[in-house]
């Protein structure tokens, strides 16, 4: 017991540490080997992008690919819409937070019509119309509000992410109102059903993506990195109304 | 304020550390979400006119050899070494993706990795032309970007599934031919990538050309 408080209070402490260098690394331009991206903790990094690719190798790609063999185009796509209709409470708040009242109109105008019209959210009827999907997260609207990255981290499971990113997904996660209706009825099957298939969904999408960097790149590590980087570039910008192309500097 | 910073940072190693069973996305969550909306200001000038029918045409030309089944996997390598070459500006590419490592390099292993690096792109790509399932591709605008390039926006379209949004960044050079160099899919771009893995391998490997050059070479 007494063990179990004091590796919680080394835990806290040591995030507590984080996050203390995330404010300070927020100001400063320390960067490393990639110009553009803050990471102090390469090595450690490393390790976990192995591990995580090892587990993925051995569960989460067969599945993926499992999934794709028995599940056609239509029906995948039915399923990943669905699960994004889910997710759409974290998207409007998520505008509401950076400000963006059209956004988070289209967002409440996507959630209602492909709610009631497109059979509970499994047609996207509403990006048909014109009005598309924009993904938003908590780390986004963190951004938006000035604070930056922090730090490259590679999550244990959950692969590469920021300490910014990483902070704003567990505010999703505990403010995300159907997962706290779930877990208050006690349908703990449902909540993890969900996140399941949103694992597999997400991973099938990425089976392509995720094969050629593996194949065409002689450091993986680095190339996942800056491609993490520029997709939240792009993602933040979005939100903004800015353009999302990278520079195109040369030395 | 050092208190509720504990307790945040409590909660965040929690989650992070004590509760991983509930795993709410896959390695790389977010790295190709489909569908962002973005919308550009169309600048359309004549040099967006034309640099939009050139992506269109370039976009017509790739997709008339992929899906035609009676070439041969060499017939189909030839027919993009043609377009790599009347389409995409090479010695651009490829300096960009050594940034500046370019400059320490001898002018002989700046020969070489040219020749390397377009062997590299061709073996890349042959691999992946029987991943095409008719796409299209659907040129939407365009716009300025610095006083040199022009940022052709398109959509890949599947036949089913959601589409991919790439933008061209097409360059006009000197006679007045308009070439890519760089393409940028949902928000990555490739350039950008390619140099990061590079200056990674050549700078974890003592700031050697050398060391990236044998990675080449394999």
């Amino acid at each position: 017991m007494v063990f179990k408080i004091q590796m919680k209070r080394f835990t806290a402490g040591l995030f507590t540490i984080a996050m203390s260098s995330l404010l300070v690394v927020a100001c400063s331009a320390n960067k490393s080997t990639d110009s553009e991206i803050y990471d102090p903790l390469e090595n450690v990094n490393r390790t976990t992008l192995k591990v995580n690719e090892a587990i993925d190798k051995a569960v989460l790609e067969p599945v993926a690919k499992g999934y794709r063999f028995v599940t056609p185009q239509a029906g995948r796509t039915l399923i990943s819409n669905f699960l994004r209709n889910l997710n759409s409470p974290t998207v409007i708040g998520n505008e509401l937070l950076q400000g963006d009242l059209e956004g988070a109109g289209n967002a409440t105008a996507r959630v209602i019509i492909n709610t009631l019209a497109g059979f509970g959210g499994i047609l996207d009827l509403a990006a048909e119309g014109g009005i598309e999907h924009q993904p938003e997260d908590f780390g986004q609207t963190l951004a938006t509000w000035g604070v930056g990255d922090g730090m490259y981290v590679v999550l244990p499971l959950f692969g590469p992410s920021t300490l910014r990113d990483a902070s704003g997904r567990l505010v999703d996660r505990y403010t995300d109102p159907l997962r706290m209706y779930l877990s208050n009825i006690d349908e703990d099957e449902l909540r993890y059903a969900r996140i399941g298939s949103e694992i597999i969904s997400q991973r099938e999408g990425l089976l392509e993506v995720i094969n050629d960097l593996r194949r065409n790149s002689f450091d993986y590590y680095a190339a996942i990195r800056s491609a993490y980087y520029q997709n939240r570039q792009s993602l933040i910008n979005d939100s903004n109304g800015s353009a999302t192309i990278p520079s195109y500097d040369e030395f | 304020m050092n208190k509720v910073f504990i307790k945040f940072s409590f909660l965040l190693s929690v989650a992070l550390i004590i509760v991983p069973t509930e795993i709410e996305a896959s390695a790389v969550n977010g790295l190709l979400d489909k569908n962002p909306t973005i919308n550009y200001n169309l600048v359309v000038t004549d040099n967006g006119q034309k640099a939009q029918s050139f992506i269109d045409n370039m976009g017509q030309q790739a997709i008339s050899f992929l899906s035609n089944k009676s070439l041969s996997q060499s017939q189909k390598e030839r027919e993009f070494r043609k377009l790599l070459k009347s389409s995409f500006d090479m010695k651009t590419i490829a300096r960009f993706a050594m940034g500046r490592h370019w400059k320490t390099a001898s002018a002989k292993q700046q020969a070489e990795y040219l020749q390397l690096f377009e062997k590299m792109v061709v073996s890349a790509y042959t691999e992946r032309f029987n991943e095409y399932r008719g796409e299209n591709i659907d040129v939407t605008s365009s716009r300025a970007d610095g006083s040199r390039d022009i940022i052709v926006s398109s959509n890949i379209v599947p036949s089913a599934g959601s589409k991919i949004k790439v933008d061209w960044r097409v360059r006009k050079n000197k006679s007045g031919t308009y070439k890519i160099i760089d393409v940028i899919i949902e928000g990555v771009s490739m350039s950008l990538t390619q140099r990061s893995d590079f200056s990674s391998v050549i700078q974890r490997g003592g700031g050697d050309v050398e060391v990236l050059l044998r990675h080449l070479r394999k």
